[in-house]
């Protein structure tokens, strides 16, 4: 909390996503419990927490994961409560992972160009029947990956393997891969996590950059400070439950907030 | 800098495709003995069985130890459709390899569920019931014994030894046409996606559990497919097909050749089956030096042939680089070599 940042605008539109009255139960406990939020097109929405508030838990449920145990998922006016995983992604949801995951055998370049799956001819045999678009499709999706790639100040890497690369570097390859799909939403799971300061600065000014270009953010993240200057709504959790949304500015001076981050005892372990 | 759009993925795969081609399509010309052919057929064989074991196990990373069973299957319901069925070869090829592929759905269902060890399993239990089945089943399968494969005849000619051989060298260059076009197209990205991160692969849309079952029953066609090549060339089918060696021979290529490589295949298959012969001189010691072999192999070479030349290369072109001032052109040629 320690940066005060004027709150963004917020924006008017239609919603893209929305969450109703998720619950998550593992075994006894209750992980998420009934938490509703939307995010509007071309949103950036925050969703934070201290640790062990369910943050990661509700990130699950949204991209599919993991399933509900009760309540519903709406992504473009659609409910996908039940749409496995693969298929939301072909629905436009792209996501990066808290730990970096991307595909250690592959060349940086092969990694951001799986994020094209989706649009690909599907099956060995239908893409043996039509081997020329295959051929094609495969040349404009490097062409197009090497864009993302240049995007993220990465092209000089492409042929490396990831292996090769440092932490800060995979996640923006991880980010890179995200958008390849052109996704409806981008979904960030604490994305600055491992990051140094400056690799973080870049990487909230690249975020904005994206938003102000028209794309739709959730984003998970533990340090508020480094969400505040970028979304127009923060949705809190705590315990699982939502106990406080709004902008920026209502949010830090939210004294429910307050008292989850800091405690009675007032011992907020990060940052 | 350099424009990966340009780089075609065909080119990468193509000169030793050629020279493949080359050697196998001038064998008949310099051997002269039909053992030295019977041999080289041998090695198209084993190349054609372990390059789907490849696309399943090295790029897709499915340990399955059930693709002789998968051998054996293709070659008995090869010489069943003749001999029972009464149907003609170009029926009856097809058919086996259809056979083949209900078979791995069949059992690729609930099996591919399974991971690791697993998996490995699972399939090595498929593979030692279709050996059962293939030794006890008398009345079909003829037991030990096994049954004779007719000589292929197309209209009123029987194919000979020398034609023969040609048929199996297309059939390779078929199979490994087919499996660099996997590879080098988003089919074998995805492959390898699952292989590193399954859950990162469904993630960004490849269905998994699909993707899984399809490199199954492909790399199960394939085994079906060498299966057959087999057991025309050896004129007969048996119980043998099924078992242990066959699983042996195809786990040896793969780690002398290189897993998840394109050309690995080949390269193992070659040392397989052309070592042993020179190792017959050795008598009783042959199976301990072979394996001692294998052993060194393993320690001092952990990608295979096709790790070696592709390490060989890079050092070449690491010399060449130092003399010639642009660095970028090198790192590609290594790309474009031998591997992946």
């Amino acid at each position: 909390m320690r940066t005060q940042t004027a709150s963004r605008t917020p924006i008017d539109a239609p919603q893209l996503m929305s969450i109703r009255g998720g619950i998550k139960r593992f075994g006894g406990l209750v992980a998420v419990d009934n938490v509703s939020f939307n995010v509007r097109q071309g949103e950036a929405v925050g969703l934070i927490g201290p640790n062990g508030a369910g943050k990661s838990t509700t990130f699950n449920l949204i991209t599919g994961v993991d399933g509900l145990s009760a309540g519903e998922i709406f992504f473009k006016q659609e409910n996908i409560t039940k749409t496995p995983l693969h298929r939301r992604s072909a629905m436009g949801m792209a996501r990066t992972f808290q730990i970096v995951r991307l595909f250690s055998g592959l060349t940086v370049l092969e990694n951001v160009m799986l994020g094209f799956h989706p649009q690909l001819v599907d099956g060995f045999i239908p893409s043996l029947l039509r081997f020329r678009k295959v051929a094609a499709d495969e040349r404009r999706c490097a062409q197009r990956a090497m864009e993302l790639l240049q995007f993220v100040g990465l092209a000089a890497r492409a042929d490396d393997l990831i292996a090769h690369l440092p932490h800060g570097q995979q996640r923006l390859v991880e980010i890179a891969r995200a958008l390849a799909s052109e996704p409806g939403i981008l979904l960030l799971d604490e994305p600055a996590a491992g990051l140094n300061d400056e690799e973080t600065a870049g990487l909230g000014r690249m975020l904005r950059l994206l938003n102000d270009d028209g794309l739709t953010i959730l984003i998970v993240e533990h340090d508020i400070g480094f969400i505040m200057g970028l979304c127009h709504r923060i949705v809190v959790l705590d315990h699982g439950a939502k106990i406080a949304e709004g902008n920026a500015a209502s949010v830090q001076s939210d004294p429910k907030v307050i008292e989850a981050y800091l405690g009675t005892g007032g011992a907020h372990a990060k940052n | 800098m350099i424009n990966p759009s340009t780089r075609s993925p065909v080119w990468q795969a193509r000169l030793p495709f050629i020279a493949f081609l080359v050697v196998a399509l001038a064998v008949p010309a310099l051997l002269t003995s039909g053992f030295q052919l019977r041999l080289v057929s041998l090695i198209c064989i084993y190349a054609i069985l372990s390059m789907g074991f490849n696309l399943l196990y090295g790029y897709a990373g499915q340990i399955a130890m059930g693709h002789q069973g998968f051998f054996a299957i293709a070659a008995y319901a090869y010489a069943l459709l003749q001999l029972k069925a009464g149907l003609p070869v170009l029926a009856a090829l097809p058919l086996s390899l259809v056979i083949c592929a209900l078979v791995a759905v069949v059992i690729g269902v609930p099996l591919l569920r399974l991971r690791t060890h697993y998996l490995a399993m699972a399939t090595l239990c498929f593979g030692l019931v279709i050996s059962g089945v293939a030794n006890r089943w008398i009345d079909v399968t003829g037991g030990t014994g096994g049954l004779l494969i007719p000589s292929i005849t197309i209209g009123n000619k029987t194919v000979d030894r020398t034609t023969l051989y040609y048929l199996i060298v297309a059939a390779t260059a078929l199979v490994l046409a087919l499996q660099n076009f996997i590879v080098s197209s988003h089919l074998g990205r995805s492959l390898q996606a699952i292989r590193d991160d399954d859950r990162a692969a469904a993630a960004l849309g490849v269905n998994v559990a699909v993707q899984k079952l399809r490199v199954f029953v492909l790399s199960a066609v394939i085994a079906g497919l060498a299966g057959i090549g087999f057991a025309v060339v050896s004129r007969q089918v048996s119980p043998s097909m099924g078992e242990f060696p066959v699983l042996v021979s195809m786990l040896t290529i793969a780690v002398v050749g290189g897993l998840g490589t394109r050309y690995g295949p080949i390269l193992g298959s070659i040392v397989v089956v052309i070592a042993p012969q020179f190792l017959t001189r050795f008598g009783d010691m042959e199976t301990l030096i072979y394996g001692l072999c294998l052993l060194l192999f393993l320690i001092f070479m952990p990608h295979g042939l096709s790790g070696m030349i592709k390490s060989l290369g890079r050092a070449l072109s690491g010399r060449l680089a130092r003399r010639t001032p642009p660095r970028l052109a090198p790192k590609h040629a290594v790309k474009k070599g031998v591997g992946r």
